[in-house]
């Protein structure tokens, strides 16, 4: 057992739970001082193992990354949210096969640069990665959203000019196997 | 009230018990509460009891409660007429209070210009003194070599005094002199550390109360220089100026010095053209008669309910009618409320392992009922509390009508709460209430301390018998 000293301090443990959530891992075990960190994107971790009281609440920092299909290529993923997908079966009409891209920030979304320009994507057209798909304003700041994920764009979730929340699902996009 | 149009919306931009909190006072003054959201908190207690969330971020403070923008940002988008800022986060950040103002939305606190005026201590130490409201006696060190000037200096401000330097922050560059010697050997070094350490060796030098009580008063502004005062608060329980413990009067205050605390109160108000709910905090010594203004807090405090019980106001509903342009509707109120009230607070933290915080998921949670308990809290069975946010789980209120009644029935009342699944500081409430020296009242901010690591020890050595 390691001594209290090596206990590391509760702000360092959120600091390192900060990091691991915007890295590209899927689960992460890390061991320090007398306390182990688990965190894990999918499911939940099982409750055995040497989890004290201080590690198991991070898994409130798993994010449920629901992909239908082939899941984005970690790297190039924007950080997916705790907003699990729709289930595909929102009697929206809404066509929500392919990958979420959610949006970053709370705000109005913009489908074009300006009133009246054509839109940076529509349904069908091929996007990379950081391929801007739209705008998220907040408060007059113009913030460029990327895709985040190459493929092809299936449906917009949203409509242009329309308030969204912090991780809400503003297209889909089908990904390319690679 | 049915009509939309004449329905009053309240964004609530902060999370746990205060989010409840301001989400009851909405819809007790008839208006929709919407609660501004990080995803961790979409299924809490307040998400369900709001009439609408907005998620503007993800778990981390940082990037979603703390960002002013994104505060703005779900006001408009709910419509909202007012935000209540709550406790903590935003609630005292001018720039939140600017946005919104551009933007034609009211603030539940007062103006940008009041929360500049009292947000740094030498800015507030000038409002206070313009007001005539009694402050620590301090002087600027001009040299610290000069064993004269360092003479006269403590003889104007009095021993024991504090050397400080101007630069420093969070308790660092802070040594205690109890006489002239120790001044004269200190203050060279004193010098040279703050060099070292702030880039800047300026120094001054303040009267150091090392037995203390923390006392503040209640007080709602009009705005316009009108005052009401609703009684003082004794914080004193605290650790390591965390207060664990609050209680409505304080107790053993003279007739004299509770009007030297409200009439300073008072004063400071009308100064400052006050706005709203805000609290003014003193020091009162128990080794002299002196009393000494520390800070404003310009903001509805997480202690506020035992005011409340006390006099019986609801300064949250209050907050929110004044925001709105209506009357608040609260009266005049004797200096003494015609009740005791007190407040324990319970936090995920483990005050047998150095108060480290202890979240995690509570699986049951019961809390004891009967007359003057008041329960301000955001647990839930089966709720998982997030390690992201304070540790603050409830708030367990008593009110009776006398202090030792009211000690009485809140000591009864922690042993019958139950918070299963985690470690909280319940037990700690339990000892305090039951020690000789709470029960007499009017112990210093010193006090706890010392106690519980006394306590602590004897509790671990006793298990080390058991094994």
């Amino acid at each position: 057992m390691a001594t209290e000293r090596s206990t590391p301090s509760w702000s360092d443990l959120l600091e390192l739970v900060t990091e691991l959530d915007g890295a590209g891992f899927e689960n992460v075990a890390i061991t320090y001082g007398d306390v182990s960190v688990r965190l894990s994107r999918g499911d939940l971790i099982s409750e055995n193992g040497s989890s004290n009281g201080s590690t198991r609440p991070a898994t409130e920092v798993s994010t449920p990354a629901e992909v239908p299909s082939a899941p984005a290529p970690a790297a190039s993923t924007p950080e997916p949210v705790a907003e699990p997908a729709p289930s595909g079966t929102g009697g929206s009409g809404v066509d929500t096969t392919g990958t979420a891209v959610p949006s970053p920030m709370v705000g109005v979304f913009y489908r074009s640069p300006s009133p009246g320009a054509p839109p940076f994507v529509q349904e069908g057209d091929r996007v990379e990665a950081d391929s801007t798909i739209g705008i998220i304003e907040v408060m007059k700041l113009m913030n460029p959203v990327q895709a985040g994920v190459a493929g092809t764009v299936s449906s917009f979730a949203v409509a242009d000019a329309q308030a969204v929340e912090f991780g809400e699902d503003l297209l889909y996009v089908v990904p390319e196997r690679s | 009230m049915s009509d939309p149009a004449t329905v009053p919306t309240v964004l609530v931009a902060n999370r746990g018990e205060i989010a409840v909190r301001v989400i009851e006072a909405a819809h007790r003054i008839g208006a929709r509460a919407v609660l501004a959201v990080s995803t961790a908190d979409r299924d809490s207690v307040g998400a369900h009891l709001a009439d609408e969330t907005i998620v503007i971020g993800p778990a981390q403070a940082s990037q979603s409660y703390l960002r002013p923008e994104f505060i703005a940002q779900a006001a408009l988008q709910s419509g909202a007429d007012v935000v209540h800022p709550g406790y903590g986060f935003l609630s005292e950040q001018p720039e939140l209070t600017e946005i919104l103002e551009a933007e034609g939305v009211a603030f539940a606190g007062p103006r940008a210009e009041t929360l500049r005026a009292v947000g740094d201590k030498s800015s507030a130490r000038k409002v206070a003194i313009a007001a005539g409201v009694p402050v620590a006696a301090a002087a600027p060190v001009v040299d610290p070599h000069d064993a004269e000037h360092l003479r006269g200096l403590g003889e104007s401000v009095g021993y024991p005094l504090l050397v400080k330097a101007v630069y420093g922050g969070g308790g660092r560059g802070i040594r205690l002199a109890p006489d002239y010697e120790t001044l004269v050997q200190l203050a060279p070094q004193a010098a040279a550390e703050a060099i070292a350490a702030f880039g800047n060796g300026e120094l001054y030098v303040e009267r150091y109360y090392g037995a203390a009580r923390h006392v503040e008063v209640q007080v709602f502004g009009d705005g316009d220089g009108g005052v009401l005062i609703f009684g003082d608060r004794d914080c004193s329980v605290q650790r390591r100026h965390q207060k664990l413990i609050e209680e409505c009067p304080a107790p053993g205050l003279s007739e004299q010095r509770r009007r030297v605390l409200h009439d300073a109160s008072r004063a400071l108000v009308r100064e400052l053209r006050y706005r709203g709910a805000g609290t003014i905090e003193f020091m009162v010594d128990t080794q002299s008669e002196d009393v000494i203004f520390l800070e404003v807090n310009a903001r509805i405090q997480v202690e506020h309910p035992v005011t409340e019980e006390a006099f019986g106001v609801d300064l949250v509903a209050a907050q929110l009618r004044l925001a709105l342009g209506l009357d608040p509707q609260l009266p005049e109120v004797p200096a003494v409320p015609p009740a005791t009230a007190i407040e324990v607070r319970v936090n995920a933290e483990d005050p047998d392992r150095d108060f480290r915080p202890a979240p995690g998921r509570i699986t049951t949670v019961s809390w004891p009922r009967g007359p003057g308990i008041r329960v301000d809290t955001h647990l839930r069975d089966e709720y998982s509390f997030p390690p992201f946010y304070d540790s603050l789980m409830a708030k367990l209120i008593v009110r009776a009508h006398d202090r030792a009644a009211a000690v009485g029935a809140l000591e009864s009342a922690v042993r019958r709460t139950r918070i299963d699944g985690v470690v909280t500081t319940l037990p700690l409430h339990e000892h305090v209430l039951n020690h000789p020296d709470f029960r007499a009242g009017g112990v210093p901010t010193t006090w706890f301390g010392p106690l519980w690591e006394e306590h602590s020890r004897a509790t671990a050595e006793m298990r080390k018998a058991d094994r």
